[in-house]
Order: structure tokens, then C-alpha cells, then sequence
């Protein structure tokens, strides 16, 4: 081979592995004991737009394999690699008496837009310990209204308290930018983690926080948790 | 040398000190008003908001609503936008006039104006929101006012349609709302949504103005939300002045005497008759304050029931009353009770092999008449709370839709009469929010013993029960009310017609001969 080319190829091949090494973490959250036994939901509320079917309550949802969703996965103390977005457009949505996503990722410093898709009045209540607490109701004249910034990273409930039952969610406040929700199968992926050892928090809300450590050396390093109740 | 420089140090010390007592009148945030404003609270407030703000005191236990807990730096009454602090003017108000229908007090007459300010500036200081607080808490303003009209009320009315407040606050803005019952508060307490028709139970104040500020403010640290996204100046105006009409236009007058109005028809058992509705056919209504049953175990210290209204109506055969109560539940033995909370139980999902808690189940809606039993000679009444050994008293009890004819020597010596003997009659129900029962006897019966005989013209004493069966009152948990009294007016006599006009004719004929003749002379 001619020896420009070789050079060209070894510079392409290096330029193509980025300087800074990066792999992902993926794995699966799992319930560490038996499936308990949930009580349905009744709606007995406007059953004409939220139905009247009982509802699994969205406390603690379980894949067939005893997948956990909604499963909030940080990578902490990452430094270099991507940088929080606040400004990414984030929708959190209102449909048949269901808040939608269950468990919102929110970049801190970033605002929502909180859309209300039923024929009803909704209210939205959070209860943050740090963040400035919002209390609106949002009848269905007023399809969208954004949300003041959430400036201090945290973990708040949110409500509707005119459907209380039926309609509660979580906003996780993010100051990683490296923060998931597991999928209903209970399986998470975060990319472009540069490499190095780190701490991996994993919050449920009706598990608790467990704390595991990973090293992410290119390529994808696997995290599957085993989540238990915690006692007391 | 050193002399000098003695006294110049002395100075420097000093005169900051003389300085600053000058200004006694510094602003609210001074490091002395909370200093003085701590030993106001150590003296006055703990007993309630116990010792770190925490609205954990044990006097506060007994309280529905709880006392505030200042730890979390929501408060209710402000005239800030949602989510927001309170201004020290807000937090000033509420020492100053208290909360109705709450065990806060008004301060007024007990604490001088710097001794309020001075503990508002300590009670900030529980909860480190004030202190990050840097840019000034935004006011809510009032735009141009738009005074209450038939038109202003009919839109007002279409927005607590649209807006749905009425998921909430019921259709007659009584607190029956479907969502009423499962409601809590930021603490995971029931709380229940304002009966909007007996304003003088605002605890911001019943106003138009307090009104328009709720809306837009909503109430930090409860289900109320702000509605001002939605709304603009005009639209919170007539939102204001339909909420204010549902509330009379004046808090009614506590009058202690009963007048049962003189009728010549047979009288209604339904209360929807038009018969009941108007002053002209059946007299006025009167108002009576209820409280909590506080004297006999188990007591009540949260009753549901505050507030009765009767009015009476006689007849040549009968006697007859129309009873009339809020309660935001219709309430039957049995049924099961709403879960505080809705469905989305807050138990640990693991606790397994607890035994299960049986569900709460509600009981019977009731309420219940007293009169003595027999009329005593002079003004001697037996004791209010049903009666005692040496006197009886009579009861008319509704429950459940049935009417029960009972005698009582003590509350919990209460002797049900025999089913012979049982002759009230009437009828009513629960329509969104309120109670309307009307009960009648005959005015004498048979029973001279154990049943109140009825004369007109005398003053018979007479008092009231109520229990919600949402909120466990059966037995000795009711509300109470007051002996007051009933008079059955006597009618007018016919003579009053006759004789006067006669008298009065007699003497001008009189006056008129006397005049003729006089002037013969």
C-alpha cells in the first residue's frame, strides 16, 4: 500500500475512535423478591374520559419477568463527556386521567410545558422540598402551561389532586446529564459515558435508592440490578 | 494621652448602641425584632406550633384544620402568586385578625402592634425559604373593580362551570363535589374544600376582594390551586361575585327566640313546597351556631355541622319545623368511607402478614330536636345536654330518613318511646349539599309525661343535634347547640279590627257634637 494511504487510513482510524474514550452502561432493574400483591384502582371519578376499567396501580409496574419501569438510573460524578441540556423542549402530558411520562427527567434550570389532552380540568401539584412548589389547575381551555424553572436537583411528587388516586407522577431534577428511566421491561441505556469508574444510584419510589459501581471501559459495560424493599 | 483614648474607644463602643435604640421602629428584619419576637412566640405560640415551628403542639392536637407548620414555608392566605412566600403584611394579618372557624386567634387585643410584627420576624425564621428569599415576594394586584350585578354574577357562574370548581366545591359550591372527600393536604391530612355558601367560615375573610385573591392565588400547601392562568382581571371579578352570592348577604344574626308563624292551610311535609320557600308563607329562617360536643366521653372536637337553620309554622292541629343543614356527604350506615388520599394507597407495598385493617365504614346522617319533656314552673330548663335525672327531655330525632320520638335523662340515658307512641311525621332529604327536613306533631298529645305540650303564646325552650356520618359522630360525637326558645305567636285577635275603629269613631262623632254646640252658643 502506498504509504500516503496508510497514513491517511491511520489517521481516519484515529480520528474515528474519538480522543476521549466513551462506552454506555445498559442493563436491567429487577425486583429482588416476590411480586407482591397490588390492589386495583377504582376510578370512580369523570369515568367518561378516564374510563371506568380499575386501574393497576402505577406504584410499582412489573414486566412479566419482574422487570421494574420507571426505575430513575444516574451515573454520578462524571466529569468531561456531555454537558446538562436546559434547553431541550420537555413535554409532560395529561391523557385520559394519566400523567404522562410517570417518572420525568427534568435537566435542572429547565422549564416544562404541561399539556392537558382531556375534555376536563386537571390541577397540577408538586410537593418539592427545595424547588419553588406550584399548585395550577389547568382547565381544558388552557391546553399548555410552562412551568416556572426548576433550579435545585430533586426528586418531587406531583398530583392531581381533583383525580387524586388515578393521576400522581414524579419529576426527577437532574444536575447529571447521565439520568434514564428504566422501560416497562425494566431496561436502561445511557451512551457517551466516557470511560472511568463511577458510582450508579438507582431511585424507585416504592423501593428506594441502591447505590452500585460500574467502569465503563469503550464499549458497553453491563449494570443488571437486583432492587429489594428497604427495610424500616 | 491614654485618657483620651479611653474615652474615644468608649464612645465607638457606645454610641452604636445609642444609635440603633433610637431606631427602636427598624424594620421588620432587624436582628432585635426576632429576638423579642422568640420570647412573644415562647410565650403565646408553642402551645399550638410547638417549640420549633413545627405546628406539632400539644394544644394543636385537638385541631382540624392543624395549626401551621412553619418548618415548610407554605402558607395559605397570601396576597402573593402560587408557590410564592408570603409578604410580612400577610403573615401580619393573620396574627393580627386570626382565622375563623380555626383554634388561631386574633392577637389584636392581646399583643401591641410591635409585639405582632416582632413575632412574624421570628416565625420567618423556621423555614430557610425566607432567608434565600433575595428578590421582594411579587403582590398579586387587584385591576379596576367590577361591582356585583345580575350579569356579573350569570358569567361568574358559566366560569365555575367551565372552570370546574365545582369538582370540588359542588354544584352549590357546599363542598359536596365529587372530588371533595379524598382530598388532602400537602401533610397527607383530609382537608376539605371551603363550603362556599356560609362565607362567614373563610378563613381569609368572605369578601369579594379575599374571594378574587384566593382564586389567584391559590391556597399554598392544599389542593386549591391558582386559577390565574385562566383567568384576567374582569373574569376574576365575576368568578368573585358569583362565589359571594352564593353566601347571604349579611352573616345572620343570632335572634334566641323562634317565632312559629300562625297558618290557616295544612301544612307541607316536603320542604320543596313553595310553602316553605318564602318569608310570606312560612315566616323567616333563623340561624343557629353549633359547636362540638366537648362535655361527655368520647368528645368531639371536630364536628362537621357549625350551623343550623329553622323556621316553624303552626296550625290549629299542628306544629312544624323546617330543619335545614350543610354536609358535604350523604352519608349512610354502612357504607364504605372514601380512603384520605384516593386509591393510590401510601402503605409500604411489602408489609405483608399485617393483619388488614377492616374498612372504615360511614354511619347514618342524623339530626335531632330537644325540648323538656314537661314545662316547668318559672324559667328552670333541664340540663342542654340532654337533660339530667330531675328533668327529661323530648326528642325528635331524623335519621336515616326515619323519624323517632324519644325521651333522655342524661346522654346516655336515652329511652326510645314505644312504637305507639310515635307521632311525628314529615319528610325531606340531601340535595347537593345541604339537608331540608321537615317534622311535625300535633300540638297536644296524650302523653302528658313524655311528650312537650305546645301552647300559644308560651315559650317553650328548644335546641338542636346533628351528626355527619362521614366523620364517625353517632352517640356523644354530634354537634351541640344552645337552649333557645320557641313561641307559637298568638294570632291576631279579630277585635283589634273592631274596637279600635269604634273607640276611635265614637270619640270624633263626639268631638264633633261637642264642637256644633259650642258654637250654637
Amino acid at each position: 500500500m502506498k504509504q500516503s494511504v496508510f497514513v491517511a487510513m491511520v489517521l481516519v482510524a484515529g480520528f474515528g475512535i474519538s480522543p476521549v474514550q466513551a462506552g454506555s452502561v445498559s442493563g436491567t432493574i429487577k425486583l429482588g423478591v416476590a411480586a407482591p400483591e397490588m390492589k386495583m384502582i377504582k376510578v370512580d371519578k369523570d369515568t367518561a374520559v378516564c374510563g371506568s376499567a380499575d386501574r393497576a396501580p402505577e406504584k410499582l409496574i412489573l414486566s412479566k419477568d419482574k422487570g421494574v419501569a420507571n426505575a430513575v438510573i444516574t451515573i454520578k460524578g462524571v466529569t468531561g463527556g456531555k454537558s446538562l441540556d436546559a434547553s431541550k423542549k420537555i413535554e409532560f402530558k395529561q391523557k385520559k386521567c394519566k400523567f404522562d411520562p410517570h417518572v420525568l427527567v427534568i435537566p435542572k434550570g429547565a422549564t416544562i410545558d404541561i399539556l392537558n389532552g382531556d375534555p376536563i380540568t386537571h390541577n397540577i401539584h408538586t410537593f418539592p422540598k427545595e424547588n419553588a412548589p406550584l399548585n395550577k389547575a389547568q382547565p381544558t381551555s388552557l391546553p399548555k402551561i410552562t412551568s416556572p424553572k426548576f433550579e435545585v436537583a430533586e426528586v418531587i411528587k406531583v398530583q392531581c389532586d381533583i383525580h387524586r388516586g388515578l393521576m400522581s407522577a414524579w419529576f426527577v431534577v437532574a444536575d447529571s446529564p447521565y439520568t434514564v428511566v428504566s422501560d416497562a421491561s425494566g431496561n436502561f441505556k445511557i451512551s457517551d459515558v466516557p470511560d472511568g469508574t463511577y458510582q450508579v444510584e438507582i431511585w424507585h419510589e416504592a423501593l428506594g435508592k441502591e447505590t452500585k459501581e460500574i467502569t465503563v471501559k469503550g464499549g458497553d459495560a453491563k449494570l443488571d440490578v437486583s432492587l429489594s424493599p428497604k427495610k424500616g | 494621652m491614654m485618657r483620651k483614648f479611653l474615652i474615644l474607644f468608649l464612645i465607638i463602643m457606645f454610641a452604636p448602641v445609642v444609635y440603633s435604640q433610637e431606631t427602636a421602629t427598624a424594620p421588620v428584619k432587624s436582628a432585635g425584632g426576632v429576638e423579642a419576637g422568640k420570647k412573644v412566640y415562647t410565650k403565646r405560640c408553642i402551645f399550638c406550633h410547638g417549640d420549633q415551628g413545627g405546628g406539632d403542639g400539644i394544644a394543636g392536637t385537638r385541631f382540624n384544620p392543624k395549626p401551621r407548620d412553619f418548618t415548610m414555608g407554605l402558607y395559605k392566605y397570601r396576597t402573593t402568586p402560587n408557590g410564592e412566600l408570603p409578604t410580612d403584611d400577610d403573615l401580619l394579618k393573620v396574627v393580627t385578625e386570626g382565622l375563623p372557624g380555626t383554634g388561631m386567634p386574633s392577637w389584636k387585643s392581646i399583643l401591641s402592634d410591635a409585639e405582632r410584627r416582632d413575632v412574624v420576624s421570628y416565625i420567618k425564621t423556621f423555614s430557610p425559604k425566607f432567608e434565600r428569599q433575595k428578590a421582594a415576594i411579587p403582590v398579586v394586584p387587584f385591576g379596576t373593580e367590577i361591582p356585583s350585578s345580575k350579569e356579573s354574577i350569570e358569567k361568574g357562574k358559566a366560569l365555575f362551570k367551565s372552570l370546574e370548581c365545582f369538582k370540588c366545591h359542588g354544584n352549590e359550591g357546599r363542598g359536596n363535589g365529587p372530588s371533595a372527600l379524598t382530598l388532602a393536604d400537602d401533610k397527607g391530612d383530609s382537608i376539605r374544600p371551603r363550603n362556599l355558601a356560609l362565607n362567614w367560615h373563610f378563613r381569609g375573610g368572605g369578601d369579594v376582594k379575599d374571594i378574587y385573591m384566593r382564586v389567584n392565588t391559590g391556597l399554598n400547601g392544599t389542593p386549591m390551586p391558582s386559577f390565574k392562568d385562566s383567568l384576567d382581571n374582569e373574569k376574576s371579578w365575576h368568578l368573585a361575585n358569583y362565589v359571594r352570592s352564593l353566601s347571604p348577604e349579611k352573616k345572620p344574626e343570632l335572634n334566641g327566640v323562634i317565632k312559629s308563624k300562625k297558618v290557616m292551610i295544612a301544612i307541607p311535609e316536603n320542604p320543596s313546597d313553595p310553602f316553605w320557600r318564602g318569608v310570606e308563607g312560612s315566616g323567616a329562617e333563623l340561624w343557629f351556631p353549633m359547636v362540638g360536643q366537648v362535655i361527655r366521653e368520647p368528645r368531639h372536637f371536630t364536628p362537621t355541622v357549625r350551623d343550623v337553620f329553622v323556621k316553624s309554622v303552626y296550625n290549629d292541629k299542628e306544629v312544624a319545623f323546617l330543619i335545614k343543614w350543610n354536609d358535604p356527604s350523604q352519608s349512610k350506615d354502612g357504607e364504605p368511607l372514601p380512603v384520605v388520599g384516593g386509591g393510590e394507597s401510601e402503605d409500604d407495598l411489602f408489609g405483608g402478614g399485617e393483619e388488614e385493617k377492616p374498612a372504615a365504614t360511614a354511619l347514618d346522617d342524623a339530626m335531632a330536636i330537644q325540648f323538656p319533656s314537661k314545662m316547668s314552673e318559672g324559667l328552670k330548663k333541664p340540663y342542654f345536654l340532654m337533660g339530667d335525672d330531675k328533668n327529661s327531655v323530648n326528642l325528635w330525632t331524623w335519621k336515616g330518613g326515619k323519624f323517632t320520638e324519644s325521651n333522655a335523662n342524661g346522654i346516655d340515658k336515652e329511652k326510645v318511646q314505644g312504637d305507639k307512641d310515635q307521632a311525628l311525621v314529615g319528610g325531606g332529604g340531601y340535595k347537593e349539599g345541604e339537608y331540608q327536613v321537615v317534622v311535625k306533631r300535633s300540638i297536644l298529645t296524650a302523653d302528658k309525661e313524655n311528650d312537650v305540650q305546645f301552647e300559644a303564646g308560651r315559650f317553650v325552650p328548644i335546641a338542636f343535634y346533628a351528626w355527619d356520618g362521614h366523620n364517625e359522630e353517632a352517640k356523644s360525637k354530634r354537634s351541640i347547640s344552645h337552649w333557645y326558645f320557641l313561641l307559637l305567636e298568638p294570632p291576631t285577635p279579630n277585635d283589634v279590627y273592631i274596637y279600635p275603629p269604634l273607640v276611635a269613631f265614637c270619640v270624633l262623632a263626639f268631638g264633633l257634637l261637642l264642637q256644633r254646640k259650642l258654637r250654637k252658643k
